[in-house]
């Protein structure tokens, strides 16, 4: 296992079933920097990660190239609509 | 109503409706500073009104319409600059507030402000060309019976654009942004079965509601509700921003 290998937690919102959430840890040893463009890119296979979903940890939004730290839980979300006027 | 628009246009002809049949009438404040242009002839108003204020022009629709409902245009936006005016005028006085504005600076505003009333149900809408959403929140005695749109959709807080009526404002991306009729409409309707689940014998009853959030996709053809909790790292937030 390398030294820089991190573990963070993904959830995603899901508005078109019961079940709220569903959750998964991806590891990855990359000499210590995970972006969420990394993460995004791990889960992609497993997740409909639709274009307008934003990706939020302790409530605030992240970007693309926020790093993440070990531990942390990340949590996708779809945006809001935000028109109408 | 905030906004008077795309979804505050059909809004407000059902709550007048819902106001008639109430055992004490409410009055009605319709709040937006935008004036009626050419293009918002294709999803709301008729060519005849361009030029008007959207309050006033839907104001004069519902008066003609309701003639014993009260109904009061406030042409102005809301905004930090003015906001003790609108406080005085109407907000203050309001037990319900229902929104269909298009930035995220005035629904951010006007959730704050809610934090100083002791009672207020506050329904929210927007959308984007086919799809939208609303979100329903009732505090209750100063107690919040739900999570504040914000905690469910804390992008609302991350807003770039200036509000309305500020020095440098862009008047919201979403005004020259292409949206469907359909899609206000349906947006307007399900915020109006909203109001309707506070309404018993002809009274409000502001109670916690059985869902939060509701989302309509046009294109798909579905309208869902869902209760939602804070996001994660949002449960806990109990200051927001006093003005």
């Amino acid at each position: 296992m390398s030294e820089f290998k991190k573990t963070v937690t993904f959830s995603r919102e899901q508005v078109s079933e019961l079940t709220p959430y569903e959750a998964c840890s991806v590891d990855i040893p990359d000499g210590g920097i995970l972006t969420l463009g990394d993460l995004i890119n791990k889960v992609r296979d497993h997740y409909d990660l639709t274009s307008d979903m934003i990706f939020l940890c302790n409530g605030a939004e992240i970007s693309n190239a926020t790093v993440l730290e070990d531990g942390e839980h990340i949590f996708a979300k779809q945006g809001i609509k935000s028109r109408g006027c | 109503m905030l906004g008077c628009g795309g979804i505050g246009y059909h809004v407000g002809e059902a709550v007048a409706r819902i106001a008639e049949a109430m055992v004490d009438p409410p009055e009605i404040f319709l709040v937006d500073g935008d004036i009626i242009e050419d293009k918002n002839c294709e999803r709301q108003f008729f060519k005849g009104v361009v030029g008007q204020a959207k309050a006033q022009a839907l104001a004069t629709i519902i008066s003609s319409k309701f003639p014993e409902i009260r109904v009061t245009p406030v042409i102005d936006y809301i905004n930090e600059n003015n906001l003790r005016v609108h406080r005085n005028r109407w907000l203050n006085g309001s037990v319900i507030v229902l929104a269909g504005v298009d930035n995220n600076a005035t629904r951010c505003l006007i959730e704050d402000e809610l934090m100083r009333l002791k009672d207020v149900i506050f329904i929210t809408g927007g959308n984007e060309v086919v799809e939208g959403q609303v979100h329903v929140f009732v505090r209750s005695g100063r107690k919040n019976l739900c999570p504040t749109p914000s905690q469910i959709s804390p992008e609302v807080r991350n807003y770039t654009e200036a509000a309305p009526g500020t020095d440098g404002q862009c008047l919201a991306k979403g005004a020259s942004d292409p949206q469907t009729a359909l899609v206000n409409r349906s947006v307007s309707v399900v915020m109006e079965m909203s109001l309707n689940t506070f309404i018993t014998d002809g009274k409000v009853n502001a109670v916690k509601p059985k869902y939060n959030e509701i989302r309509v996709d046009t294109k798909q053809g579905f309208v869902r509700s869902f209760w939602r909790d804070p996001v994660p790292g949002l449960e806990n937030k109990t200051k927001w921003k006093r003005r």
